[in-house]
């Protein structure tokens, strides 16, 4: 064997940092919270859950057990919100000292301690409430849904209790089973797209005629001063589409408010239109812009 | 007793080269029947049944079993892969399959072998390069690497070609030492077995070259500058490997045996043109290139106990400083580079997470063997006699061992400390798992919960998976197996960020969030389950 050279002392440590390694091990191995930990959480939880205040977890890979633990804690409306400024606050539930950073900008209002976990009620300092949820009227029937070929338009009824389809991992989004089935194929309703995150996004699931358009006219909403919307396409399946695949458009009582272009690379893309004075008819529609099945989806809100 | 101890001294090595690679194949064996069945397993427990199947036919009926269209038929399944890992499964499961209680086991055995083999292998070189001590550090740290011990027990290729990169390696070091026939000849078959089992083979003849540069280019250069007869300094193992190599390789690949170069330019076609899976990394899920430069080094600091890479690193010092035995450390350290190299470019997939890479872990936890050397060293003569060697390899050992043990059955999930475990891992954005086999997991919930003939979504559990756990008996026969969510009773979803669109199907379509089983490892939930509320 060689001669001991001046820093061989430090190989002395060698077997030291092994088992420090199996202690470290042992640690981190026991250190995330059991099942037991968030069933204990649930009840107390659910106290503080108000309707409105989403719940988020951090780290964000810990929110199926909660889900497990208190389901009610979790509307979907809430669970896969289309956007975070519309809420005034969310009770943010902290483990392993993680905190979401989507909530940075939003100061801790109240805070509580729950044996491992953390419970934070942090107030957004800029909410934007919501005058008209375009998503939540389609989810209650209160809109009327058109084929619209050259003009011709031909109505499709609500199909409440429609077949049901999911497509695996592969194939196309949830179609609901509540939706407004046009003639041809085309509908519209309440579904679920997964944005470039792959998170849920709740929205309005529209697929489009091959030719024409699908309309979704809205009577009695609110006077409101702008729309605020975000839009897209199961991120998985069309992120290698960049030119763009729909066209949504706006319009308040014939006058246009805005049109927008949405290619499923974009992932889940915000855009506003402004209000073009006060009315009570706003129509939306959505046009095909390339060939083939296209499971659109979008939500809008009238603030 | 004495006698007896002074009888078996000269065997004491070989006795235990094969009780540690005995050892491991029965921990293996012991331990596979709580391990599921990943994707690809399931692929291949069909391609052998296949092949089973011709071998039946070749027995009984040999002329039909040698005409192209029997070969075609039996030999198109799977046949973008070599030959002879399946043929093993095949022979295995037909010679071998009233020996084990679960028919799985049967088709896992060989690879559980090769694995087996590996372990003897590196102890039996280490051995050989430093001694007894340091030789079982380096066969037991490679055995206890968390995705080694997992990786072992699957019916798949990722260790048979460690294994077989391992011995090729061997035998052409010893045909370099004492170029006899044997070893010479023995490159050449062992070279045929590697080009037979996985396409990690083709990048091995540029290991030797890089090796042979760095061993024998100058007097190589110099002879042939004096005009002497230069050939004289290459190999003799080349030309065996060269001829018997390719020859072995095709004489064991049925496939291969009609339409040869249309074949062969397929399978190369295919695995250099390979799809690209998903695969997160550090928070971003990667499904085209460029990917990411780092992921290699970064998934195998935090996969391979740091203790094992510290060792690793400073037996690479101790190669560099040392003059004799440097052939031997070249070929090591030219299996590591080659082993990783594909992963120099971004264009490399990197979907199968560290199993790409295995090759290179053998050699690595040679390095460690030689680094526990210098480590013993450290301590020679000192007091009291917890610093002997048996304390020391305690104290490098213990903690790989426990954190395999601990990971067993969620192997993919395994992290270290270096990134806080698996939680650790999970708030990193490393990839928690792939290839569905934690459903394994959530068999008693299965089982328990299922109606009575139900139907079961099994998302990314292959349905050939699906059904092997219903013959080993550790699912009910009565259930159904499914690719459609919507004609469920239970569906499963198996955790990766790209697959969210799934458990957001089972959403809508069971009209529930809260998943009714979950399958967790260190409170990390893994893959879960839904039942539909009727």
């Amino acid at each position: 064997m060689s001669a001991p050279r001046p820093w061989s002392w430090l190989l002395g440590l060698v077997p030291l940092l092994g088992l420090g390694e199996l202690g470290m091990h042992q640690y981190f191995a026991r250190r995330a919270p059991g099942f037991q930990d968030y069933a204990a959480l649930a009840p107390r939880l659910l106290k503080l859950k108000q309707p409105g205040v989403p719940v988020v977890v951090a780290p964000a890979w810990a929110e199926p057990l909660l889900r497990q633990a208190a389901p009610s804690a979790f509307p979907l409306e809430e669970l896969a919100r289309a956007d975070d400024s519309v809420f005034e606050g969310f009770l943010e539930v902290s483990v392993l000292g993680h905190t979401a950073p989507e909530l940075s900008g939003f100061p801790v209002e109240r805070s509580w301690r729950f044996g491992s976990f953390a419970v934070a009620l942090r107030k957004n300092p800029h909410p934007t409430p919501s005058r008209f949820d375009f998503v939540a009227a389609v989810a209650a029937g209160q809109v009327e849904v058109f084929s619209d070929r050259d003009g011709e338009r031909e109505m499709c009824p609500l199909a409440a209790n429609a077949h049901t389809s999911t497509g695996g991992l592969h194939g196309h989004v949830a179609y609901p089973r509540q939706r407004f089935a046009c003639h041809r194929g085309s509908f519209a309703g309440v579904g679920l797209i997964d944005d470039q995150n792959y998170r849920a996004r709740r929205c309005i699931l529209v697929q489009p005629p091959a030719s024409g358009r699908l309309v979704l006219r809205f009577n009695g909403a609110p006077a409101f001063e702008k729309l605020r919307g975000h839009a897209g396409f199961s991120y998985f399946l069309e992120r290698d589409r960049a030119s763009a695949q729909v066209e949504l458009g706006a319009e308040q009582d014939g006058k246009v408010l805005g049109a927008v272009r949405l290619a499923g690379a974009q992932g889940w893309s915000s855009f506003e239109w402004p209000a073009a004075g006060a009315a009570d008819s706003v129509e939306l529609s959505v046009r095909a812009l390339a060939p083939g099945p296209q499971d659109f989806c979008f939500a809008l809100e009238a603030r | 007793m004495k006698r007896l101890l002074e009888h078996l001294e000269p065997h004491v090595d070989r006795l235990l080269a094969f009780a540690l690679g005995a050892g491991y194949l029965v921990l293996l064996l012991a331990t596979s029947g709580s391990l599921g069945f990943t994707r690809d397993e399931g692929f291949y427990f069909a391609a052998s049944r296949a092949y089973g199947a011709w071998l039946d036919l070749l027995v009984h009926h040999p002329s039909q079993a040698l005409a192209r269209d029997a070969i075609d038929r039996y030999w198109s399944v799977n046949h973008e892969h070599p030959s002879l890992i399946k043929l093993l499964f095949a022979i295995s499961n037909r010679a071998l399959g009233a020996a084990f209680a679960e028919t799985s086991a049967s088709f896992r055995f060989p690879a559980m072998l090769l694995s087996g083999i590996a372990v003897a292998t590196t102890y039996d070189w280490g051995r050989r390069r430093y001694g007894r001590s340091a030789a079982v550090v380096a066969a037991l740290s490679f055995a206890f690497m968390p995705h080694v011990f997992f990786h072992a027990h699957l019916a798949c290729f990722d260790l048979p070609v460690c294994a077989l990169w391992l011995v090729t390696s061997y035998v052409y070091a010893r045909s370099l030492e004492t170029p006899r026939l044997g070893w010479v000849l023995g490159a050449g078959v062992a070279y045929g077995l590697l080009l037979d089992t996985k396409h990690n083979s083709w990048i091995f003849p540029f290991a030797l070259l890089l090796h042979f540069a760095l061993t024998r280019a100058l007097p190589f250069l110099r002879d042939l500058r004096a005009g002497r007869s230069a050939w004289r300094r290459l190999p003799p193992a080349w030309a065996s490997m060269l001829l018997l190599g390719p020859l072995l390789c095709f004489a064991l690949w049925p496939w291969l045996w009609h339409d040869t170069w249309p074949r062969l330019r397929e399978y190369v076609a295919f695995h250099m043109g390979h799809e690209y899976y998903n695969m997160e990394f550090l928070g971003r899920t990667y499904w085209k290139p460029p990917m990411p430069h780092g992921y290699a080094w970064l998934m195998t600091l935090a996969t391979v106990p740091a203790i094992t890479l510290l060792l690793a690193a400073i037996g690479g010092s101790v190669a560099i400083q040392r003059r004799e035995r440097r052939p031997d450390y070249a070929l090591w350290a030219v299996s590591i580079l080659a082993s990783y190299a594909p992963w120099l470019s971004s264009g490399t997939p990197i979907f199968g997470g560290t199993k790409h890479w295995l090759t290179a872990y053998p050699f690595l936890c040679l390095f460690a063997g030689l680094g526990f050397t210098r480590v013993m060293a450290a301590f020679h003569g000192l007091r009291p006699r917890l610093t002997q060697p048996a304390a020391l390899m305690a104290c490098v050992l213990v903690g790989p061992i426990t954190m395999a043990l601990h990971a067993h059955p969620f192997g993919l999930s395994a992290y270290t400390p270096l990134v806080g475990g698996a939680p650790g891992a999970a708030s990193l954005g490393l990839n928690r798992t792939f290839w569905g086999y934690t459903t394994q997991s959530l068999l008693p919930f299965i089982n328990q919960r299922a109606p009575r003939r139900g139907t079961i979504y099994v998302h990314d559990t292959a349905l050939q998976s699906f059904a092997m756990f219903q013959e080993d008996a550790r699912l009910r026969p009565d259930l159904r197996g499914s690719l459609n969510i919507a004609a469920s009773d239970i569906a499963l979803f198996h955790y990766e960020p790209h697959m969210s669109r799934v458990e957001q199907q089972i959403w809508l379509e069971y009209n529930s969030i809260s998943p009714d089983a979950i399958a967790a490892y260190d409170g990390v939930p893994i893959a879960w389950a839904y039942t539909r509320k009727r």
